[in-house]
C-alpha cells in the first residue's frame, strides 16, 4: 500500500534492465551544475537575516539529459518519484512552513534555488534527500530533531553537495548490477509497504543498498559546511547536529539500531561516523568567523507541528530514542507543556520500573504551563481515578473536556464523570 | 545490514502480495469465531486470516469481501505483550498490548497499531459500548494511505481475562466504507465474548 518510498529509493537504486546502459555512457546535455563546491570560507559571511530568501528563485540550471543516457534513468525514476509525493498522503501542505524550509535552502543554494523543488513528508524518521532532477525531500522527523535554522541550513546544504557533484549517478554507476538493487526495483513494482513499516523499508534499503560510500559523504558534509558558513550560518551547527544523531541512536531501545549506529534508524542513508564527525569539528574549528543559528526562529517556525510530529514519534514505540529527542527539545526551556506531556506519555507507554511516578510527575508539571496539551489532564484523571481518588478523577476529567471541548473521546469520558460523581466508579 | 539479512527483510515485505494468490477460503454467512470471539457474519466473506504476513499473533483473523485493498474486517483476540503487527525483528520496538490498558489506551492500541499500515490514523467519536456481556469502547477512525486515498473505519474493542478483543472494519471513504458498514455493524452487534 505504502510503495512511494521504494520509488523515491529506487532513484538511487536503479538497476532495472529497461535503464541498463552502457555505464560507460555519460550525459550528453549541456548542463550548468548549481555551483560546485565553495571554497572553505576562512571568514565571517554577512548573516541571513531577511525574511525573504537572500537568492531569488532562478531558472534551473540543469536540463533534461539525452534520453540514450544512464543519467535520464535516474531522471525518470526522480520524476516518477516527485509525482508521487505531490499525491502523497504525508505531504505536508502547510504553506508557512513550506515557505520556511523552502527559503532556508534556498540561502545555502548559493544561487541555485531554482534548481531546488522542496516537499515536506510527515514521516517520523530524520531523512532529507535530493534527487538529479532537483526533487528535494524532507521528512518531518528531521525537523523535529534540528535545534536551529543552522541545523537544518547544514544538512540542506549537505544534500544541495548531493545534488552539485553528482553523487548520485556517481553512486549508481557503481551499485548497478547488483542483485539486491534488481529486488528492490521488483519490489517497487510491486507496490509494496505500508506507512511506519515502508519507512523502515524505505531506509533500510538507503542505508543498505545504496548508501553513500563515506568519501561521497565526507565530501557531502564539507560541501554542507561551506555552504552555510557562506550563508552566515553557526560553522558548528554540522557538528552539533551529527553529535546529537549519533546520542540519539545510542539510546535506541532497539539493539539492533544501537550496534549500526544511525544506520537504519535516524539517519539511514547517510551512515555516520566517528571520523566525519572529527572531520567537521575540524573544519568548524579552523573557520576564523562566528555566524548565527537562528535557534528562535527556527523554533517559531516548527512549534505549530511539535504536538503532531511527536505523536508520530511516539508511535515508533522507540522510548529511548524519543526521550533523549525530547531532553533536546526541552533543552532551552521552549515548549515546556508539549515537552513534560510527552514525557508522561513515553513513560505511561512503556511501564517500567518507576515510570508510573514519572508520568505522574511529568503531567503535573505539564498542567503547570500555558502550553500544555489538554490530554495532560485527562492522564492526571486517568492516573487519580486507578488510586481511588475519585473527586480529583472527576475534576482532571472535567478540565480536560474544558480544555477540549471538541474532544473526539468526550461522550466516554463524560460518562466516566458521571460514574465518579455518582460514586460508581470501577 | 549484509546481503542476506537485507535479501530476506525485503522479501518479507514482498510476501503480503505473493500469497494473494492463494489462501482464502469461504467465511460463509453464519457463525464465525475468531480467537475468544463468536460473531455472526450476515453475508458470505473471505477469510484472509492465512494470508496474513507472517508473523502475525495467533488470535487476528482477517475477513474481506471486495478484497482486503477494498475492506477489511480484522476480528482478534490478543495476549499480553503481543502487537497486532509485529515486526520480523524480535528486538524491535512494538506497539504491543498490555492487559491493564484503560479504555482510551485501548483506542490508543488500535491507531497506533495501524500507523504500521496507514498515515496518520485518528480515532474519533468514542462511545462506550459492550461486546456481548462486557464493557467496551466504539470508535470510528479516519485515516489513508501513503497515496493519499482516504480511509473510515470502525471498531468495538474490549478487555477481558487480560485479553485484548477487538473487531475492526476498514474501507475506503469512497464508496466501498458505506456499501459495507451495515454488514460491518451487523457483525459488530453480534459479537459475544467465549
Amino acid at each position: 500500500m505504502k510503495y512511494a518510498p521504494l520509488v523515491v529509493a529506487a532513484w538511487f537504486a536503479v538497476t532495472s534492465v529497461a535503464w541498463a546502459q552502457d555505464a560507460s555512457t555519460t550525459a550528453t546535455t549541456t548542463v550548468t551544475p548549481l555551483s560546485t563546491t565553495p571554497p572553505v570560507i576562512a571568514t565571517p559571511a554577512p548573516s541571513p537575516t531577511s525574511d525573504t530568501p537572500q537568492t531569488a528563485p532562478s531558472a534551473p540550471s540543469r536540463e533534461n539529459p539525452a534520453s540514450n543516457t544512464d543519467e535520464a534513468g535516474l531522471w525518470d525514476m526522480a520524476n516518477r518519484a516527485e509525482q508521487t509525493a505531490r499525491q502523497s498522503g504525508e505531504l505536508e501542505r502547510d504553506a508557512a512552513l513550506n515557505a520556511y524550509v523552502h527559503d532556508v535552502a534556498c540561502r545555502v543554494a548559493d544561487g541555485g534555488c531554482g534548481d531546488i523543488r522542496l516537499y515536506i513528508l510527515n514521516r517520523p524518521f530524520f531523512n532529507a534527500a535530493m534527487a538529479p532532477n532537483g526533487y528535494m525531500e524532507v521528512w518531518s522527523g528531521l525537523l523535529l530533531r534540528c535545534d536551529n535554522e543552522a541545523q537544518l541550513a547544514f544538512v540542506l546544504g549537505h544534500e544541495i553537495g548531493h545534488y552539485t557533484e553528482r553523487h548520485t549517478l556517481m553512486q549508481w554507476r557503481t551499485v548497478r548490477g547488483r542483485a539486491t538493487a534488481g529486488l528492490i526495483l521488483s519490489i517497487v513494482s510491486a507496490g509494496v509497504g505500508a506507512a511506519l513499516i515502508g519507512d523502515l523499508l524505505y531506509l533500510g534499503a538507503l542505508g543498505s543498498v545504496f548508501s553513500y560510500s563515506r568519501g561521497l559523504e565526507s565530501a557531502a558534509d564539507t560541501i554542507g559546511f561551506n555552504r552555510a558558513v557562506a550563508a552566515g550560518y553557526d560553522p558548528q551547527a554540522g557538528v552539533a547536529l551529527w553529535t546529537i544523531l549519533i546520542a540519539e541512536t545510542q539510546a535506541s531501545n532497539d539493539p539492533e539500531v544501537r550496534r549500526k549506529e544511525t544506520r537504519g534508524s535516524v539517519f539511514a542513508t547517510h551512515p555516520l561516523s566517528a571520523d566525519r564527525v572529527a572531520a567537521l569539528r575540524a573544519l568548524a574549528t579552523a573557520h576564523a568567523g562566528s555566524g548565527e543559528t537562528f535557534h528562535e526562529r527556527y523554533r517559531a517556525a516548527i512549534r505549530p507541528f511539535l504536538d503532531r510530529w511527536l505523536r508520530e514519534e511516539l508511535r515508533r514505540r522507540d522510548f529511548g530514542e524519543t526521550l533523549n529527542l525530547l531532553d533536546r527539545l526541552g533543552a532551552h526551556g521552549e515548549d515546556a507543556g508539549v515537552v513534560e506531556f510527552y514525557r508522561g506519555e513515553v513513560l505511561r507507554i512503556r511501564r517500567g520500573d518507576g515510570d508510573r511516578a514519572q508520568a505522574l510527575a511529568h503531567y503535573t508539571a505539564a498542567i503547570a504551563q500555558p502550553d500544555a496539551p489538554a490530554g495532560a489532564w485527562e492522564q492526571l484523571g486517568e492516573f487519580a481515578q486507578a488510586d481511588g481518588h475519585n473527586a480529583d478523577a472527576a475534576n482532571y476529567f472535567t478540565t480536560y473536556l474544558a480544555h477540549a471541548p471538541n474532544a473526539q473521546d468526550r461522550a466516554l469520558v463524560q460518562a466516566r464523570i458521571t460514574q465518579l460523581t455518582q460514586g460508581g466508579a470501577q | 545490514m549484509n546481503l542476506t539479512r537485507r535479501t530476506l527483510v525485503l522479501a518479507a515485505a514482498a510476501a503480503p502480495l505473493a500469497a494473494c494468490a492463494t489462501g482464502a477460503t469461504l467465511a460463509p454467512h453464519g457463525a464465525y469465531q475468531a480467537g475468544a470471539i463468536a460473531l455472526t457474519l450476515s453475508r458470505d466473506w473471505s477469510d484472509m486470516t492465512r494470508m496474513l504476513p507472517s508473523p502475525h499473533p495467533a488470535g487476528m483473523h482477517m475477513l474481506t469481501v471486495n478484497g482486503p485493498f477494498l475492506d477489511r474486517l480484522y476480528a482478534m483476540t490478543l495476549e499480553p505483550g503481543e502487537a497486532m503487527f509485529p515486526p520480523r525483528d524480535r528486538n524491535a520496538p512494538r506497539v504491543a498490548f498490555r492487559a491493564d490498558m484503560t479504555d482510551t489506551e485501548l483506542v490508543e492500541f488500535v491507531t497506533d497499531s495501524f500507523a504500521q499500515a496507514f498515515e496518520s490514523p485518528e480515532s474519533q467519536a468514542l462511545r462506550p459500548q459492550s461486546l456481548g456481556s462486557t464493557a467496551g469502547v466504539r470508535f470510528d477512525i479516519a485515516t489513508r494511505t501513503q497515496e493519499g486515498l482516504l480511509f473510515s473505519g470502525t471498531a468495538l474493542v474490549a478487555r477481558a481475562n487480560g485479553k485484548f478483543n477487538g473487531l475492526i472494519f476498514l474501507a475506503p471513504t469512497e464508496h466501498y466504507y458505506a456499501e459495507l458498514l451495515p454488514d460491518a455493524e451487523s457483525i459488530l452487534t453480534s459479537a459475544r465474548l467465549t
